[in-house]
């Protein structure tokens, strides 16, 4: 399955600015949006109607919610039946969801919980991937989550989890730096080595976003918060690495007016030039069209 | 019965749902998991978590469910206060959670189940009524629309009509469509027979017409297919009404404001033979 090409910085499409973005406020300032489809599938008025209009004005990029590719539960006929009718209609160059179940025995719990990190798990979930791919006919990118405990006993690594996940899969990896940035504050992980362990090939998109700080000296990712230094600088490191693949912020809670975060865009969007010139001094006949002189 | 892989899953969701969790687990985190259908090397890695960790994931679903209930039903949940609000949807998680990959899903079933679940001796006996009234409003405000007008005919008394597929039509046993918009006004609603038709406008705003006893029969019948004419006689039948020239003179006035609100879209095309 061919990929297309997406790159530059894009935001996270909320309800808060979709009216301001449906009528061009965000026109010439970043490169993409992207859209939960659970919050617009099998529904009518003036959400998916709005959408349209942001649709004719931007690139729309795809991030689910709900495929519970961690779950034993069979995945959801009639959500995926939408879900590909809804994809036609917006056609992203892949669609991605998370590393993570979200219900079991039938009961959902709309949260991104942990699997663990074991040989059979990752058999499971590359096996649900091959088949949400086949029922789409889409790639698919799946995306490290934040988690607060280690799910059983870990036969491996959580970066070892995911290549083994990704490699059984040969599915796409949509690398979340902020997560990265939880889980290493979180459960001392060197984040460093956490990304020499990943397939660092197959990332397709990247995301940044800010936690928050919680009870028991946790970090809470509740994209609550403007992205950290530790973020930025972790992002500067990836595209270092990847090239030009798309970056999106994240905001979900706090929400700022819309012009504060189309600034905060171009303060990712600043470290993500450093990074792309970084990349092709290290690759000089590489496509550089996406790097803005010095 | 838990297979080894889906065990850890499943004490985890037992962590989340089950209504004596916190008390259990800080009584003894390995007797929990082990009653979770956790095993060997999992167990042993499972309770080495303390308890206030594993509740972390509790609090963070119960704290989205909350948050939509109240986002859904906002009158309702101020009705009840927040300490008894989450109470309530503790308790509906524990006893069916969401079944739906559809988060704002959990509204309508969060409704669903507390009509069974506040039907025994309800603190107030309107609550329901005010609960499917707000649901009413959340749900068509979203639902998939719209039928396509051009292909309709003129309504005739021989077809079935086509309505506005998210128009929905309610009936409560208290005026509850009548309490102001500021929820933190405590007035009650007075007890009275009350039928509401919802339905979007062009703007897709939300709109609620109160119905009366006869007009609300005739828009049940239509919307549950019947043929126009036959819709008409049979609401007659039931509110006893005699069906007259002047009821059919205050229904074709009806059949008229439907159309202009955008309720009414036409009859059910019929190709010729």
């Amino acid at each position: 399955m061919r990929v297309r090409k997406l790159a530059g910085v894009g935001v996270g499409l909320r309800w808060a600015f979709l009216d301001d973005v449906a009528h061009g406020a965000a026109d010439g300032r970043v490169e993409f949006f992207e859209v939960s489809p659970e919050n617009y599938m099998r529904r009518g008025g003036y959400y998916p109607a709005a959408l349209e209009r942001v649709a004719e004005r931007h690139r729309i990029v795809t991030h689910g919610l709900m495929m519970s590719l961690g779950s034993t539960d069979p995945l959801n006929d009639s959500y995926f039946r939408e879900l590909r009718r809804w994809l036609d209609r917006f056609d992203p160059p892949w669609h991605s969801d998370h590393l993570c179940f979200s219900g079991i025995h039938g009961a959902l719990l709309h949260d991104l919980l942990p699997v663990p990190f074991t040989w059979s798990m990752a058999r499971h979930v590359a096996a649900r991937i091959r088949e949400a791919r086949d029922r789409l006919q889409r790639p698919i990118a799946v995306e490290n989550v934040s988690y607060y405990l280690e799910l059983g006993h870990a036969e491996m690594s959580e970066a070892q989890f995911i290549a083994e996940v990704t490699e059984q899969a040969d599915c796409l990896l949509l690398l979340d730096v902020n997560n990265l940035d939880v889980n290493a504050t979180n459960h001392g992980i060197d984040a460093r080595r956490w990304l020499d362990e990943i397939p660092m090939n197959r990332v397709v998109e990247i995301h940044v976003a800010g936690p928050e700080p919680w009870d028991q000296g946790l970090l809470l990712d509740t994209h609550g918060a403007p992205v950290r230094p530790s973020v930025y600088a972790l992002l500067e490191e990836v595209v270092a690495r990847t090239g030009p693949v798309p970056v999106l912020l994240e905001r979900d809670n706090n929400i700022p007016p819309l012009h504060d975060l189309l600034v905060e865009a171009d303060m990712v969007d600043q470290t993500y030039q450093r990074a792309l010139r970084r990349w092709q001094a290290a690759h000089p006949s590489a496509e550089a069209s996406h790097v803005v002189p010095p | 019965m838990s297979s080894p892989l889906d065990a850890p899953l499943r004490a985890l969701a037992d962590v989340i749902r089950q209504a004596d969790a916190p008390d259990r687990l800080r009584r003894s985190v390995v007797d929990f998991m082990a009653a979770s259908g956790v095993r060997g090397e999992d167990l042993h890695a499972m309770a080495t978590v303390p308890p206030d960790r594993w509740l972390v994931y509790r609090r963070l679903v119960l704290h989205r469910f909350v948050e939509m209930v109240e986002n859904g039903l906002p009158r309702t949940a101020a009705t009840l206060g927040r300490e008894r609000l989450v109470r309530e949807v503790e308790r509906f998680i524990d006893q069916r959670a969401s079944q739906s990959p559809y988060l704002r899903d959990i509204v309508a079933e969060f409704v669903a189940w507390a009509s069974d679940a506040w039907s025994a001796g309800p603190t107030w006996p309107w609550l329901i009524d005010l609960a499917r009234h707000e649901l009413l409003g959340f749900e068509v405000s979203s639902l998939a629309d719209e039928h396509d007008v051009s292909g309709t005919d003129e309504l005739a008394i021989g077809k079935p009509v086509v309505m506005q597929r998210s128009a929905r039509l309610a009936r409560y046993a208290y005026a509850v469509h009548d309490l102001p918009d500021d929820i933190t006004d405590r007035c009650e609603p007075v007890r009275e027979e009350t039928a509401i038709l919802a339905y979007r406008d062009r703007e897709h705003r939300v709109r609620f017409l109160k119905l009366g006893p006869l007009a609300a029969a005739l828009i049940e019948e239509l919307m549950a297919g019947e043929l126009l004419g036959e819709a008409i006689r049979r609401a007659c039948e039931l509110v006893h009404v005699e069906l007259n020239d002047a009821v059919l003179g205050d229904i074709a006035v009806l059949l008229a404001d439907l159309a202009d609100r955008g309720v009414l879209r036409g009859a059910v095309h019929c190709t010729d033979p």
